[in-house]
């Protein structure tokens, strides 16, 4: 049988897409509409010593410089304990059941680089195929009833590529390149061609994150916001995903850590205290919101699992993904699970995968947002979802 | 999605009326260099657009572009500067030693304080090979004469997509470029598909080493089937793919340095007689016997060029780029004929593609992707008197989403208009426009602006005559609905 790379999409994708853009593009609406929010860590973020295996004695022998000592970690269970820097920002939702962990999630894909497996994951796709002409959030995005999708970033990731139009826009602080008068001028030349819908929606989009950035942030919040970082860009996303749109896509760079990572201090520590600040930050800003929000932190695998001669790790296998949000069942490590020693390693050198995260993320879409058995299979063909009991 | 365009004010019809009135003597005979709108259009898509309008005919223009001299007519001091680039001057036996040198140098340095600078500086070095294949693309599609050529290399090279940054691939994919694709794209395509089945860019890039008998690896065979020759519609079956697994085991990168040798021979890629599936493949119906000998490989490759399917996947394809999305199926029918008519010659397919009444139909109206987008624009302003900075044009193309050689996927850059037309792209572009004003060049004194300024539409003409300075009229032609479109 030959595969196919078949378009996924709906059938008359173009015109509900139309529909779409036209006239609802502001308001939401009165009824709260489920939100999914996926962030990718891009660079293989060392899952090991961010959600740690304090009872795995296995642990401490493989990573003599980077352990994170038992002691200094918030417990999770008997078993695992979070880092330190991400017990501020996360304890209460453990305490209160909002966030689970999911180790032992991943691909199937082996080739352990990370431009294939991110493009893989994006997507969405059975191992053998790859590549296609959409991605899974696309694809998600032609399934959902009323579904406002984004993509935060610069360039709109393979994930949201396809014949809907997704807009992308950056959140990064930097003054509009093109605005006010120029911007005017430009869509005034639009007014009869084809693209004028598009052009349309990509400077209303603009106008709408920059004037929300901008003005509607400022006191708005209760409560100190970061001026720093992913906490700000993070505070934004909240803001957007409670006001305007409900599926969107972030992306955060600067975690392939093969030199010097740290274990309780130094520069993954501070890299994952400032993604844990952020996710509060955002879940604190959707307010009423976040009761309908599920937030999924993915990354294209783990890293090795002893350390290498330069007090970091190389490229692995088996990761941990995250999923928080105001209704989820969370307080727990998620899915199938193994000790973690030697003989558990995959190839002898990474954590083995359990749960794939397109039967993780299909899950999820079941039962927190009704899709049925041929809406799963369309976003994620040959996956069968996986029902970790997290929503 | 489909353009329903304004037409541009020229058209057949209204050259052909001047045309009689010429001969009617009823209008003097207009200047020696007038603006010739029909050789304009077809110049502003068989060149990367924003050029000069040729001062020949489109039957001279046509002729010249499809069957270009060896001399591209680059200034001296361009070839110069690509001829002193590494990727140019080296073997790529060399820079695969270099590579291999430098690697071997940080692993003894591993876990030592050392580690840190000598890591950075092999990142650098790799990347600088990257840099220079980049320039020296850049530079060419802008200044040479022979635009469709340097199109066709940029076509051919996505076509036959190898990802720049997996290890091996890193000293041989500019070679890749330079030695098995820019020699062949306006020849036969059986010529071209053989040569890039040979390089070891190739056989890196889709893991054929590590197919070999009994232990066969389907990567390359697949997407040879898939994305190189016939298409997923082709009509090849799963043993198919299988078969022609089999036949490909054993061929792999030689690329020992010529010391090494025990054979004179610079060839790039070995058969390895003994990890060979010998066995006689059935592929496509046909039997191809088994031997140990490349000229299996050669006999596989024959077959599946000669394949019906690949001749419409092929044709589609270069109508695709050249054309439109919507292609119809006469037009694939008469171009997939002249394909198999010819042996595949690409320059003929291409001809019966740029006299197709579709194809005159559609010019102005294809949406440029950023690649086109951004050369034009480069060759506007060179039009103006200003330099073009190749590093410049690449972030700006990289920006657009497009960089040079980072496609990491084998299907390549998607070649379709609704690709690069999405909102957030719109607003990149803008963006783009925006930061090319700030070049210098006075673009209005470009022929290509004089030449097209009285065909703008009134929108355009109304935001340009209230551009507040140069900079901004820059922004407003750059950003204008016209010169997104070839």
């Amino acid at each position: 049988m030959v595969h196919t790379r078949r378009s996924f999409l709906a059938t008359g994708g173009m015109a509900a897409s139309l529909s779409v853009l036209g006239g609802q593009l502001y308001a939401l609406a009165a009824q709260s509409a489920p939100r999914m929010l996926i962030v990718f860590l891009r660079g293989a973020y060392d899952a090991a010593n961010v959600v740690i295996p304090v009872s795995s004695s296995f642990y401490y022998e493989s990573r003599p410089t980077l352990a994170v000592p038992k002691e200094r970690t918030m417990a999770l269970d008997d078993d695992w304990g979070l880092h330190p820097s991400l017990k501020e920002p996360l304890e209460l939702f453990w305490n209160d059941k909002r966030i689970a962990f999911v180790p032992f999630c991943g691909t199937d894909n082996l080739s352990r680089s990370h431009f294939e497996t991110q493009d893989r994951i994006e997507y969405g796709l059975a191992h053998d195929v790859g590549s296609g002409p959409s991605g899974f959030m696309q694809r998600i995005a032609s399934v959902m009833s009323g579904s406002k999708p984004i993509a935060f970033s610069d360039r709109l990731p393979i994930a949201f590529s396809g014949s809907i139009n997704v807009p992308n826009f950056t959140l990064s602080p930097r003054k509009l390149a093109v605005s006010g008068r120029t911007r005017d001028v430009i869509q005034s030349m639009y007014e009869h061609d084809d693209l004028a819908p598009v052009v349309a929606q990509g400077f209303s989009v603009q106008q709408d994150v920059y004037k929300a950035i901008n003005t509607e942030m400022r006191g708005a919040n209760r409560g100190a916001v970061s001026t720093k970082g992913f906490e700000l860009l993070a505070t934004r996303v909240g803001y957007l995903m409670r006001e305007r749109f409900n599926l969107g896509f972030v992306d955060i760079g600067g975690w392939d850590t093969h030199v010097n990572q740290g274990g309780v201090e130094g520069y993954l520590p501070k890299q994952v205290g400032s993604l844990g600040r952020g996710l509060a930050a955002l879940a604190k800003t959707m307010g009423p919101e976040w009761a309908n929000t599920v937030v999924i932190v993915v990354s294209e695998f783990g890293r090795t699992f002893r350390e290498n001669g330069n007090r970091g790790t190389d490229h692995g296998h088996g990761s941990i993904y995250w999923v928080l949000g105001g209704s989820v069942h969370g307080g727990r490590m998620a899915g199938p699970q193994v000790e973690v020693k030697r003989d558990t390693l995959f190839q002898d050198r990474d954590w083995p995968v359990l749960t794939n995260y397109r039967s993780l993320i299909g899950g999820i879409l079941q039962k927190g947002y009704g899709f049925t058995p041929a809406q799963i299979q369309l976003v994620f063909p040959s996956a069968p979802p996986a029902d970790l009991n997290l929503v | 999605m489909t353009h329903t365009r304004v037409r541009p004010t020229w058209s057949l019809r209204s050259a052909a009326a001047v045309l009689q009135l010429l001969l009617a003597g009823l209008v003097a005979a207009p200047a020696a260099h007038a603006l010739d709108p029909e050789v304009m259009a077809l110049a502003n898509r068989l060149s990367w657009g924003g050029g000069s309008p040729p001062a020949v005919s489109t039957e001279e223009y046509l002729r010249d572009q499809l069957h270009p001299p060896a001399n591209d007519g680059l200034p001296q001091a361009l070839q110069d500067r690509i001829a002193t680039m590494e990727i140019s001057r080296r073997d790529p036996l060399e820079l695969t030693a270099q590579q291999e040198k430098l690697r071997k140098e940080l692993a003894a340095v591993k876990g030592k304080p050392s580690y840190g600078e000598m890591h950075k500086a092999y990142n650098a070095k790799i990347r600088s090979w990257q840099q220079e294949a980049s320039e020296r693309s850049l530079l060419r599609s802008v200044y040479s004469q022979n635009q469709l050529k340097e199109q066709l290399v940029w076509f051919w090279y996505n076509h036959f997509n190898v990802h720049w940054r997996k290890g091996r691939v890193q000293p041989l994919f500019a070679d890749f470029e330079e030695s098995a694709i820019r020699p062949r794209v306006l020849g036969r395509f059986k010529d071209l598909l053989n040569a890039t089945v040979f390089h070891p860019a190739m056989l890196f890039y889709l893991d054929n080493r590590a197919n070999k008998a009994g232990k066969i690896n389907e990567n390359y065979a697949r997407e040879l089937l898939e994305l190189h020759t016939m298409g997923v519609e082709g009509g090849y079956s799963q043993k198919d793919v299988q078969e022609l697994a089999r036949a490909l085991t054993g061929l792999a990168p030689d690329l020992r340095p010529l010391g090494e040798r025990s054979r004179d021979s610079r060839e790039l890629y070995i058969f390895q007689g003994v990890r060979h599936d010998t066995g006689d493949k059935v592929l496509l119906g046909q039997t191809i016997k088994g031997r140990r000998s490349a000229d299996e490989v050669r006999a596989v490759v024959d077959l599946i060029a000669r394949q019906p399917a690949t001749a419409r996947f092929i044709s589609s394809k270069l109508a695709k780029y050249f054309c439109c999305d919507e292609v119809s199926s006469a037009l694939v029918d008469a171009m997939a004929e002249t394909f198999t008519k010819t042996d595949g010659d690409i320059a003929a397919v291409l001809e019966t593609l740029f006299t197709a009444p579709d194809f005159r139909q559609s010019l102005g109206r294809k949406f440029k992707d950023p690649m086109h987008y951004v050369v034009s624009a480069a060759r506007v302003a060179t039009g103006a008197g200003a330099k073009t900075d190749p590093s410049l044009l690449a972030r700006y193309i990289s920006q657009l989403g497009q960089r040079p050689y980072d496609r990491s996927t084998p299907d390549g850059y998607p070649i379709t208009d609704a690709a690069w037309s999405g909102s957030g792209a719109m607003i990149s572009r803008f963006e783009v426009a925006s930061r090319m004003s700030r070049n210098p060049g006075d673009i209005r004194d470009s022929p290509y602006v004089r030449a097209v300024m009285s065909n703008l539409g009134p929108n355009t003409r109304a935001a340009l005559a209230g551009a507040s300075n140069l900079a901004n009229w820059k922004t407003i032609f750059f950003a204008s609905p016209e010169f997104m479109h070839r």
